[in-house]
């Protein structure tokens, strides 16, 4: 299936071939994760009403999800590699599914916010119920990605 | 003299449960990854602040008051976290060269908030505001993002060695 044909591509042997390749992704996989942790809890913060009160919704909605988006982005392309390298490891996994599973919800959340955000009614949902249950969920769903993305190493599905 | 230290330090009962049980390694792990992922990304808004890179239009003083608290609450929980790992593994993870210069980079970071605290910081007033900030401040912003990236590829390194 999907896993065994993965791990026969050259790019899959390319990376097992040089010890470094796997940990140096990661690397930059978690420096990526710095910059979303970073960005995501100002703006679900702020989201929850919880603090960045004195920054408008819409600034605060311009100044950080682009770099947000941007180091999914990376992360998206390093974990791609991640999974290429050692297919079986995430694939066979439940907890990469529940990762990733979390990862769509907190993504659209954030999007619909953000629009939300900049669009006719940011004004009314600032601060309003709406908003701060999305920060809410945003938070705990990036957390979980993030236990998640650890505990993978220690569910072995081989 | 150091190795007699540490392998009495791994023999701690509390060393000991840590390395022996199922999942308390890897949860004081998994808060490590989420503590450094904000010490890095919270540190690395004021870096890049400092650097004149981003947010221009905000002054330093802003942004240091509204990220410090979180980056220092976090270094605390990542130390600690760091810690429970440590004790449980002493003698390996002190053997360990990268750990040994993970420690050596962080140290690195500290001199150099330090120093530019006690230096560049002091004037801040006359350059709260430019976009671009004079070069002590963008040199220190940008040592300090160099250091952190350091840190969390050494970190990754220490478990693959």
């Amino acid at each position: 299936m999907l896993v065994k044909w993965l791990e026969e591509t050259s790019l899959a042997s390319a990376m097992q071939s040089h010890e470094w390749a796997v940990p140096a992704v990661q690397s930059i996989h978690i420096l990526g994760l710095a910059i979303i942790f970073a960005s995501m809890l100002m703006y679900d913060l702020r989201l929850l009403g919880v603090s960045g009160r004195h920054y408008g919704l819409g600034a605060m909605t311009k100044r950080f999800l682009p770099p947000l988006w941007i180091a999914l982005g990376v992360m998206l392309a390093t974990g791609a590699l991640l999974i290429v390298a050692e297919p079986a490891r995430e694939l066979l996994n439940p907890l990469f599914w529940t990762k990733m599973s979390l990862l769509l919800i907190a993504s659209l959340l954030t999007y619909g916010a953000g629009r939300t955000s900049l669009g006719a009614r940011g004004q009314s949902f600032d601060l309003s119920i709406m908003a701060r249950t999305i920060g809410l969920v945003c938070l705990g769903c990036w957390l979980g990605i993030v236990f998640c993305g650890r505990w993978i190493a220690y569910f072995d599905v081989m | 003299m150091m190795t007699e230290l540490f392998s009495s330090i791994q023999a701690w009962p509390i060393s000991q449960a840590i390395a022996e049980h199922p999942w308390y390694f890897p949860a004081a792990e998994v808060v490590h990854v989420m503590a450094i992922a904000l010490v890095v990304g919270s540190i690395s808004l004021l870096d890049l602040r400092l650097v004149g890179l981003r947010a221009r239009d905000i002054a330093v003083t802003r942004i240091a008051r509204d990220v410090l608290n979180w980056t220092w609450v976090a270094f605390a929980v990542a130390v600690v976290t760091g810690l429970l790992m440590f004790i449980s593994s002493a003698e390996t993870y002190w053997e360990n060269p990268f750990f040994r210069i993970k420690m050596v980079l962080i140290a690195l970071a500290g001199l150099n908030m330090l120093l530019f605290h006690l230096g560049m910081f002091r004037s801040v007033h006359l350059w709260d505001d430019a976009a671009s900030p004079p070069y002590g401040a963008r040199i220190a912003g940008g040592l300090s993002l160099l250091f952190w990236i350091g840190v969390v590829t050494c970190g990754r390194w220490i478990g693959f060695v």
